[in-house]
């Protein structure tokens, strides 16, 4: 697993009818709660002297710059499974991370004790990666702008759990209904708010609170002795009234988890080697994420791992892709008002008419490279540097309709929902898992799939792209990329894309 | 705070005094270090003490958990107050609850798990292995061009469990890790692979001039691969993808995932899943092994449980909940962190030994798969469908040829266990899962 980066669903885990609107008025706001600058201060039990204090610190052994991350993260879950009401959670960890940057090199050392001396004593152990004790220069502090893209009305964490109940309630219900086939349903609904606040010796400094929530099922359906399981997730940077919205209904999730499940009995073995493949809009984004986005990190790039290193420019895809990186889209599950080190999101073309335009940035990169940063800076928690990550990747969409692609196909296979990828960013060579896939006979969907995994070469693959629909479509599924041992929440999106060949992993010759 | 033991016991009385009938806390306290150097100089270095708790408590058959990492008496107070409410909110379950008290107990053995020397090795001395272990990888073969980094991590690690039935157990940890990811370049096409170290005490953990061997040699014999054809040939697994076999079987042989019915190995108890040759071993009580240790996280004592004997499945991993719920023995396999309830997992968990030399296994394919590495995304535990993205070399008449890359290979996991036709000898300990090479007579490759 080392050094290949991946991305997954909770797809290796698993509705109800009427919502009660008086309930919904239970939530309180976050932002009376939390969202004042003083309060996260007091939070915290620092205040901007001694934050500048620890900066020095870090700071003093010679280090360019010098930075702090306090986080304080309330999670809760609540777990459903066989009818009842099976686990609940609530969990808070806080800590802070400190950072010291000499050139490119990183010293970084945290604490989840916030009294002063502990504080100090992380702050001198990450300035250790500089040996030039001289004078400390910090800026003055200078409040970063951010953005506003997610509402915190009615945040998960602070509904009451009665309220959470009914949704999973409501997620079962829609599952076992579905079908008599559905003998098994699990469903969990996990939520967290995140405050941070951030300072660094060039004077920036934020506060920010990001909410998240997803809810996931998981169904079995059995018929004879034959088994098969379902998944489902829905969520995103939202609210609880996220979950009145069409498509996000809990009986949409439970239903779709169930339908998947009761598909997959009839499943019959996937072909084996190079197929047509047509990718479906929305979870088939996996494909941008691994085949592209990970070689556009820009740290693989300063470091000539990536094989798009030094690519800017040239034509790395056919010229129906143009793939973007965007932190900026309202309520998704990448989407962030501000990076962990106070740059803004951007909107980063990544590809364009197939024309490589650039890589995503931390401010590391962003130096070394001088490049411009894209915002895109991010770290799992107080205990991890930031380093380059995607936020949502996602292809803009063409001028065919999503019907032309699926008849243009005598044989292939059509590629719907995945459980997750893995990437090689040396070679480039990279995997998706595919859980709910179709024949394409004669132009139309046939037979379900097994299980089956595609494998192919990023710059490849994506100069196979021969047709790009019109139905762009962002997947609000539990996307989490690991990279570097750290976690990171995403999200990624795609039309219905036609490739004129990926290797394909069944098991019929 | 700071006393484990004290804050155990304070959290046990706390939660008891406002009505629950029982509970359990655990404790971990790490002290991690992490150095990463790159092309000579250091990239990182990380330095932490982190600390959480749990706490896990029943009331009327209802359960509930909570998690901090601020050990502050007013903190913890509030969070038991949280967590006394919330238990409220689950359904009452039978199965629900603490072990039975006669379960309870901790290993008699002796079983080597700290490392004293930990606290003497300086930075600089390690910084100075990464460095000659990067320099001497770098400098196997021209067609070396890059590094990913020379990574070296250890820590040390205070764990404490405690209950209201009077259980109390604390274990002392240390681990060491040192690994050299490399990259090779021909043709514009870059290749990449590692190879690591990893022990409980710095004394065993391999030399530096043999991690860089292996991980130069692994980077360098992926040059010039090419994609097979599509076929259905034999497999031979190397030990490393011999361990993702293991992980699989690993996800499928647990109690949750058999009441959960998320596993292909439902209803095979005491059946014969696969050829006589295969015996699969959980051991928690292994000398040196990185999953050992004297009690589980539910707190009872480790044990070493023979799970596949000669092709029989004899029994599943239970923690106590999965145990009650299917009417089946526990195994001591309770295993969680501090933020979520126990489920059963294995320890050190491995393939017997064979007494076929590795050679002679690939002398014996003549015209085949030797495959080295694989992708973790493509296997359905419900139905134990296979199909996973791979690396490896092309077996011609029982000789290892060239490099093979972009390729899936697939099958089922009940028909692989059935077509196991050699054990190899060659196992050995690297992580809490090994296996030895092994082969599987007919496995489907996707390829060109």
């Amino acid at each position: 697993m080392k050094r290949r980066d991946f991305i997954k669903t909770g797809a290796a885990l698993g509705a109800g009818v009427i919502v009660l609107p008086h309930l919904w008025q239970a939530c309180q706001s976050a932002k009376t709660l939390q969202g004042s600058v003083e309060n996260m201060e007091a939070l915290f039990g620092v205040t901007k002297e001694k934050m500048s204090e620890l900066i020095s610190v870090a700071i003093s052994n010679g280090a360019d710059r010098a930075d702090l991350y306090f986080e304080y993260k309330i999670s809760s879950s609540l777990k459903l499974e066989d009818d009842i009401i099976k686990d609940v959670s609530h969990g808070i960890v806080m800590g802070l991370g400190v950072r010291a940057v000499k050139g490119d090199q990183v010293g970084y050392a945290h604490t989840d004790d916030l009294d002063f001396d502990k504080m100090k004593d992380a702050a001198k152990a990450a300035s250790f990666i500089a040996n030039n004790p001289g004078k400390v220069n910090i800026a003055a502090i200078n409040a970063c702008k951010k953005l506003d893209l997610y509402s915190l009305d009615k945040l998960s964490v602070d509904c009451k759990l009665d309220q959470k109940i009914q949704l999973i309630n409501q997620v079962n219900d829609a599952a076992k209904k579905y079908n008599s086939k559905i003998t098994k349903a699990t469903v969990t609904i996990s939520d967290e708010m995140k405050q941070i606040m951030y300072m660094d010796s060039e004077g920036k400094y934020f506060t920010d609170v990001q909410p998240m929530v997803m809810m996931r099922a998981r169904t079995i359906a059995e018929d004879g002795d034959k088994r098969q399981g379902g998944y489902s997730a829905r969520g995103g940077r939202v609210g609880l009234n996220f979950y009145r919205e069409p498509d996000n209904r809990p009986e949409d999730i439970g239903i779709e988890a169930a339908q998947i499940a009761v598909t997959n009995l009839d499943a019959v073995p996937a072909p084996a080697g190079p197929q047509i493949v047509v990718l479906g809009p929305s979870e088939s984004g996996v494909l941008l994420h691994e085949a592209v986005g990970h070689g556009l990190e820009a740290d693989f790039n300063r470091k000539g791992l990536s094989n798009y290193a030094n690519k800017v420019g040239e034509k790395v895809a056919s010229e129906h892709c143009t793939v973007i990186d965007s932190g900026i889209i309202p309520n998704l599950r990448g989407s962030i008002n501000i990076d962990d080190e106070g740059n803004l999101p951007t909107e980063s073309v990544l590809i364009e008419n197939g024309i490589l335009r650039g890589y995503m940035h931390d401010s590391i990169s962003a130096k070394v490279m001088k490049a411009k940063p894209t915002g895109n800076g991010r770290r799992q928690s107080y205990k991890f540097p930031p380093i380059p990550r995607m936020t949502n990747t996602y292809m803009r969409g063409g001028n065919c309709e999503p019907e032309e692609i699926i008849k243009s196909v005598k044989y292939g296979v059509y590629a719907k929902r995945f459980g997750g990828g893995q990437v090689d960013i040396t070679k480039g060579d990279f995997t998706f898992g595919v859980y709910e896939a179709y024949l394409i006979e004669d132009g139309k969907l046939t037979a379900p799939l097994k299980d089956v995994t595609l494998i192919g070469n990023g710059p490849e693959v994506m100069r196979n792209v021969t047709m790009v629909a019109n139905d762009p479509t962002f997947s609000k599924g539990g996307w989490t990329c690991g990279k570097n041992g750290q976690r990171m929440q995403v999200s990624l999106g795609i039309p219905t894309v036609k490739v004129s060949e990926i290797t394909v992993g069944g098991t019929k010759a | 705070m700071n006393d484990l033991k004290v804050i155990s016991e304070y959290i046990i009385k706390e939660t008891l005094k406002n009505g629950v009938d029982q509970v359990d806390v655990l404790i971990v306290n790490n002290t991690n270090t992490k150095i990463t150097v790159r092309l000579g100089q250091i990239e990182e270095l990380k330095q932490a003490n982190p600390k959480s708790l749990g706490i896990r408590v029943f009331k009327d058959k209802r359960k509930a958990l909570t998690y901090t990492s601020d050990f502050r008496k007013d903190s913890l107070q509030k969070l038991i107050k949280r967590t006394v409410e919330i238990v409220k909110v689950t359904s009452s379950d039978e199965y629900n609850g603490l072990p039975e008290h006669n379960l309870l107990g901790i290993a008699n053995v002796d079983l080597p798990q700290f490392d004293q020397k930990i606290e003497s090795i300086s930075a600089d001395k390690k910084i100075k292995m990464l460095k000659e272990m990067e320099k001497t990888g770098m400098a196997k073969d021209p067609l070396i061009t890059n590094s990913d980094g020379a990574v070296w991590s250890d820590s040390r690690s205070h764990v404490v469990l405690a209950n209201s039935e009077g259980f109390f157990g604390e274990q002392h940890y240390t681990s060491y890790s040192i690994s050299l990811s490399l990259v090779a370049e021909k043709n514009n096409v870059k290749q990449t692979d590692y190879w690591f170290s990893g022990s409980r005490y710095f004394d065993r953990l391999d030399p530096i001039e043999k991690i860089a061997d292996v991980a130069a040699q692994r980077t360098l014999r992926k040059i010039g691969g090419i994609k097979p054809k599509t076929q259905k040939v034999p497999v031979v697994f190397d030990p490393i993808a011999g361990r993702d076999f293991l992980n699989i079987l690993a996800q499928t042989l647990i109690g949750d995932a058999i009441y959960s019915k998320n596993s292909f190995l439902i209803d095979k108890l005491n059946e014969k899943i696969a050829v006589d040759q295969m015996t699969i071993i959980d051991d928690g009580l292994l000398k040196y092994g990185l999953g050992s240790r004297l009690f589980d996280d539910e707190g009872l004592p480790s044990r070493k449980n023979i799970i596949i004997d000669k092709g029989v499945l004899k029994t599943y991993l239970c923690d106590c909940y999965s145990a009650r719920k299917l009417g089946h023995p526990t195994t001591g396999s309770a295993s969680r962190g501090v933020s979520s309830n126990p489920s059963s997992s294995t320890s050190n968990f491995y393939m017997q030994n064979g007494t076929i030399p590795p050679k002679e296994i690939i002398a014996s394919v003549k015209n085949g798969l030797y495959l080295t590495s694989v992708d973790w995304v493509g296997v359905n535990y419900v139905t134990g469908d296979y199909s996973r993205g791979a690396t490896g070399i092309w077996i011609k008449d029982g000789k290892l040829t060239y490099p093979v890359q972009e390729f899936t290979v697939a099958s089922n996991m009940l028909e692989m266990m059935q077509n196991i036709s050699m054990i190899g000898n060659d196992l050995e300990f690297r992580t809490g899962k090994a296996a030895p090479t092994f082969k599987i007579d007919e496995m489907m490759i996707g390829g060109s």
